[in-house]
Order: structure tokens, then sequence, then C-alpha cells
């Protein structure tokens, strides 16, 4: 990396630059190998130049949207027969160019209600929740998918189905005859249709399969119904849930099951459906061990069950947490 | 476009549909005036990547990039909060601003993006839309209104680089618009 950092005028000039080549590439007036040894000079060289090659592609795709003129005042006549007259100088493919823009905007009215859709195949998804939201998207008949608490997603429509889970956990109905590349942090599953439970813990996602079956990362690592894959870095450890799927798709019902686990496991469960958190406020109280089946969308009850069962006061701290100690 | 490589094609539609994410996290670490430098440092890193193929989430990728860059520089720096170092290194799961990450749909990013086509000078803009939305050559724009393809090549050029700015700075106001630290949750924990 460069030591000396001006980085204003240089990435400015970069950008500008870069844009200079495309434009003469686009044309066919740069010298190809010229530009070749520019990109290849420095990598910098190369973000600015598929940055801006992104910039214009994307431009292209605003054929799309030709309901929002940004149309500049052409004379009516003129630019079309300057169009006929220096056919000889486009290529082949400007023909066609522009028959899909008339049939384009003979289509216009339709296009209007159509144009979201029609882009939406090629470009990226997304939704998500906040803390205590849930929510379900669909791509099509291929795929359902539902959001838990606190979520994030991407998906894209192709062959097979793309989808990124950035944050949170979601379950997945993906129906026959699709296939689905799930990618995360800790790395790409690829899945057959069927239904599955992804989950991002820490640097890691956790997916199991509830129906259905599909491999990890490129060796191809199988993955059969009941069985819970770790994977991290690329890597994935699987073990076999069994009869414990009931927990891991409790959620969906609003519910959180514990079985014995600490105090502490259970908080950080309970939380994260919580605005206002609910913390430990003395160390001791972290080794108890619950059991139970609580509503995510209410903590009451929860709250309650720890006074009767453990005599744990709680009490609102100034910044709204909800405090454990003894009593 | 035949002049882009592999690994452009891969940058375009895997790293850079999520700049504002990376954009929102070295915003967090290096603030907003050193941000777009870090982006762009990591996007070189990245471009230089041999086996990008191997790379099973690009954006979780890059982001770890921009914070491994981050830490660089402040390790760097004369002066170094200790808390906050400690507090990177916790980060690597959290999300620095979650708000900031939103993808915009593909109907919502054409619309910003003729936005900003109609904000550019008049000139500009209308080569820019005859060569881009009207499908025409570069050749025949400078034929119906009369200018040299030099001039045509020009204005295109000055419009592309002024698009690709303006880009870059609406993917930083959702950042600008909902700085969010994570909540310290952690501390409770002891």
């Amino acid at each position: 990396m460069p030591e000396n950092s001006s980085p204003d005028t240089t990435r400015i000039d970069l950008i500008e630059i870069a844009s200079g080549w495309l434009v003469g590439l686009d044309a066919g007036t740069a010298d190809v190998r010229a530009f070749e040894a520019w990109r290849d000079a420095d990598p910098r060289h190369a973000a600015a130049f598929a940055e801006v090659a992104g910039a214009w592609s994307d431009m292209g795709d605003m054929r799309l949207l030709e309901d929002t003129p940004s149309a500049p005042p052409l004379d009516a006549g003129s630019p079309q027969e300057g169009m006929d007259d220096a056919a000889d100088h486009a290529p082949a493919t400007r023909g066609s160019r522009r028959k899909v823009l008339r049939a384009g905007l003979a289509v216009g009215a339709l296009a209007l209600g159509a144009a979201g859709l029609t882009y939406r195949a090629a470009a990226r998804e997304s939704a998500r929740t906040g803390v205590g939201e849930n929510a379900r998207v669909t791509s099509g008949s291929a795929m359902t998918v539902d959001l838990n608490t606190d979520s994030r997603i991407f998906w894209k429509d192709g062959d097979p189905l793309k989808l990124w889970l950035e944050r949170g956990e979601i379950a997945i109905r993906l129906t026959a005859a699709h296939r689905l590349s799930l990618l995360t942090q800790g790395g790409t599953f690829h899945l057959m249709p069927g239904i599955y439970n992804a989950r991002i813990r820490d640097a890691s996602c956790e997916l199991t399969v509830l129906e259905g079956g599909g491999t990890f990362g490129a060796n191809g690592h199988g993955l059969r119904t009941g069985e819970t894959a770790l994977a991290t870095a690329g890597k994935a450890s699987v073990r076999d849930d069994g009869e414990d799927m009931a927990r891991v798709t409790a959620w969906r019902s609003g519910t959180l099951v514990l079985n014995g686990e600490s105090l502490d496991y259970a908080l950080s469960e309970m939380n994260r459906y919580l605005e206002d958190k609910i913390v430990i406020g003395d160390p001791g109280l972290s080794r108890l061990r619950v059991g139970g089946t609580f509503a995510t969308s209410n903590p009451a009850e929860f709250l309650q069950a720890l006074r009767t069962s453990f005599a744990i006061r709680t009490r609102r701290d100034d910044t709204g947490s909800i405090v454990l100690t003894r009593s | 476009m035949g002049w882009l490589r592999d690994i452009d094609r891969w940058f375009l539609s895997e790293v850079l549909p999520h700049a504002a994410a990376y954009r929102a996290r070295a915003a967090h670490f290096c603030g907003r005036d050193e941000a777009d430098d870090l982006v762009q440092e990591a996007y070189a890193r990245v471009l230089d990547t041999q086996d990008f193929h191997a790379i099973q989430s690009p954006r979780g990728f890059v982001l770890t990039i921009v914070r491994n860059l981050a830490l660089e520089r402040l390790r760097r720096a004369n002066v170094v909060r200790i808390d906050y170092l400690a507090s990177l290194e916790a980060l690597d799961v959290a999300d620095p601003a979650p708000d900031a990450f939103m993808v915009s749909s593909g109907r919502s990013e054409l619309r910003q993006l003729a936005r900003i086509m109609e904000s550019l000078p008049p000139q500009c803009g209308r080569v820019l839309h005859m060569r881009k939305i009207q499908g025409m050559a570069p050749g025949q724009i400078a034929e119906a209104l009369s200018i040299s393809l030099s001039t045509v090549e020009k204005h295109l050029a000055k419009g592309l680089a002024l698009v690709t700015r303006a880009r870059r700075d609406d993917n930083a106001r959702p950042e600008v618009e909902c700085p969010r630290i994570p909540a310290p949750t952690r501390r409770v924990s002891t």
C-alpha cells in the first residue's frame, strides 16, 4: 500500500481516469493494451474501473424505467433521422437494441407497473426485522423465508436461488425442483428442496435440516434430515440433534424452549427478542439452571418464573435494562 | 462488457452491492472522513486476490478486510484508545450500524440513478442519456448534436465520473442518518 495517503485527490482522479478509459473503450477509440497496462499497474485502478463500469452498466438498466424522463429535450424528428442516417456507423446489434427500445416505449404504460418486477429478477432483494419483530418473505413460488427477531437477509432469483444470511435467524422452505445456495460468513450451503433453519452464531452459521438435504462447501460435505451443521470459516462440524428439532423451530410459534440451560444462556436467548435487555446483577446467578417454555413476545412470564422459582428480584435501571439480583 | 475480467464481474455482482455496509463499518472504525479511503483500499486488496473464487462470502470477506485495515491504521496512530481496540475485537460478529445496510431494491436503485442523472450538467446529462438510455452509438451522438466525437467522449466521461461519485455519496448517507453503536450487552456477562 502506498505510504503517502493523500486520498482525496487520488481517489477522485482515479474515478475520472477510469471513466475516461471506459468511455474510450466503449467508443472504440482507446488503446486496449494501454488500458490493460494501466489497470494491471495497481489494484486501485482496477477497483475504480470496476466501480465505474458498474455505474455504466446500471445506467443501461434504466431503460426499464423510461417512465422517469431524464430525457434531454430532443427535436422530434432529427435525432431519429440522424440515427437512421448514421446506421452505417452503427454495429449490427444497434438495430435490435433500438427495436427493444421502441418496443419498450410502445408498452410504456405496462412497463410502468412491471419495471420493478422485471428488474427485481436481476437485482438483489433484502429484508430485515428489528428486535422483537418477525417477517415472512417469498421468492415467487420457489422459496418462503421466515425471519426471526433482529435478522437480515438478501436474496436473488436464479438457478440456484441465492440467499445471504447476514444476521439473525431464518426458516427456509424450498419447494420442489428448486435449489438454493445459502451464503453465510461461515461458508456456503447448497440445499435441495426441503425445510431448513439457519442461525448466525458469532462468526459461525448453524444450519439444521428439518427436511431435505444438501451439501456444505466446495468439497460437498453431505447433510441429511435431522442433522445440524455448524459452519465456521468454510469448515463444518455436523451433529445429529434427533428429537431436539422442536426446540429449533419453537421460535416460529413465538416460544423459547429451555431445558436446564444456564441462566446466562437463557438470558442471551430471551434478550434477542427484547429492546430492553435483561441483565444479571449478581454474578452468582449466572449458573442457575432454567427450564420451561416461555413466550418471546412478553418477558413478564419469564421474569415471573424467575421470581417464583429462584427468589430473584427484578428492577429496571435508568437505561431501561431489567436487572436481576438475589432477593 | 468485454473489457471486464472474470474478477471484475465477480466484484460487480458479489462485492459492490454491499458498498453501504463497507462504508458504514469503515466509518464506524475510522470516522467518515477516512471511510471512503479505507473502503477503496479494501477493494484494492480484494481485486488483488488470486483465488477469488474460493471466497465463500465476499461481503463478509470485505467487511473483515475493512476491519483489519482499520485496526492497522488505529495501531499506527499515536493515540490509541485501548478500550476502543478491545471493543473492535469483539465486533467481529456484530454489525456496527445495522440500519445502514439496507441495500435498496432494484427499482429504488434505478430511481436514485435517475435522480442523479437528472442533476447532471445539461450537456453531460443529454449525451449520457442518448448513449445509455436511447442506445445511440457515440458517433451517432456526435452527428446528431454536431459536435466532435472527442467532445462526446468528454461529456460521457465527465457524466460517468459524476454519477459514480454521487452513488458513493448516496451509499454514505444512511450511515450518516443513523449512526448506531452496538448495545454494550457484553458488560453484564461477567
